[in-house]
């Protein structure tokens, strides 16, 4: 198996003002890495003057909370729907308590009021995600507000 | 295993009668929200059961297999079986790949076996798919305990 692309949307998932939340992950099969090649965020914030969402590309061992536990499984969708291979990873969004163990890899800050970012990562660098291993983006906004976007890999 | 998995999977969905009860547990009747208020967040305001109800799937990712015990087995069987039957008339020339890896290889191979119901990592998303379709709702624990909190905790 090989270029099997995917998409794991995410829609609405609410944050609460300070808590950290990872919004939407995947856990690699064993054998199996997962190039990630896009990530994508948005808000629905209302209010200008509010504070930027720090939004944070992590890596996980999901040594807890696995995708599925605690958080909401999310179906991936594959780009090339005539395929019949399976997608081999895991995924899931809003976890309502945090997977461990976490290690940051990039930060960046994103407006809650129209702020929105679509990180495309160069073809030579995709972010890895090791297998048996997983990624989380993790966001802490200063405001309640929602979020959606997307992750796009290739197993 | 099964009676193990079976107290395990009660004892979950025991935690979320006790968060149904208990407002902005995000999972009461009456949650919504907090931006956009008009929007309901409990599983059973959004067109699946109360979490309460969910089916409790067990994920062994050393084995790399997806376990479901006692009634949540038979469920999962029972709702394959009746996508099978709604789908007996595909158009194979345009299903797509996931339909038909379901027909023809993943769902005639899947039993229940001394109560439990395997399926490998490998067809899960398949499988997944299907459940999501019918909206049966899903929670989910490491099926060897990993020490991760119950809901709430």
């Amino acid at each position: 198996m090989a270029h099997n692309k995917i998409d794991v949307p995410f829609s609405t998932v609410a944050l609460t003002a300070t808590v950290s939340k990872s919004t939407v992950g995947s856990k690699a099969a064993n054998n199996i890495c997962v190039k990630l090649t896009e990530i994508a965020v948005s808000f629905d914030g209302a209010t200008s003057s509010n504070a930027p969402v720090v939004c944070e590309q992590m890596q996980s061992t999901f040594a807890t909370n696995g995708p599925g536990t605690n958080s909401t499984t999310v179906t991936p969708s594959k780009r090339d729907t005539g395929r019949a291979e399976t997608v081999q990873s895991t995924h899931a969004k809003n976890w309502t308590a945090e997977p461990t163990v976490l290690t940051l890899q990039r930060s960046i800050d994103i407006g809650q009021f129209n702020g929105a970012m679509h990180n495309i990562y160069t073809f030579d660098s995709p972010f890895i995600v090791i297998g048996g291993q997983g990624f989380v983006h993790r966001l802490t906004s200063p405001n309640n507000v929602n979020t959606s976007g997307f992750l796009t890999g290739e197993e | 295993m099964s009676q193990d998995l079976i107290k395990r999977a009660d004892e979950l969905r025991s935690r979320f009668k006790v968060l149904e009860s208990v407002k902005n547990s995000g999972y009461h009747d009456e949650d919504r929200d907090h931006v956009r208020t008009d929007r309901h967040i409990a599983p059973q305001k959004n067109g699946f059961p109360p979490a309460s109800q969910h089916l409790v799937m067990f994920t062994d990712y050393i084995e790399e297999n997806v376990h479901f015990a006692g009634r949540d087995a038979e469920k999962v069987m029972a709702c394959l079986k009746e996508w099978e039957s709604e789908n007996k008339g595909l158009d194979f020339f345009s299903a797509t790949g996931t339909d038909k890896k379901l027909i023809i290889r993943i769902i005639p191979r899947l039993k229940v076996v001394d109560g439990v119901l395997t399926i490998r990592l490998s067809e899960w998303n398949d499988v997944l798919s299907v459940l999501v379709a019918k909206k049966v709702g899903l929670q989910g624990r490491a099926y060897i305990d990993d020490g991760s909190p119950m809901p709430g905790e």
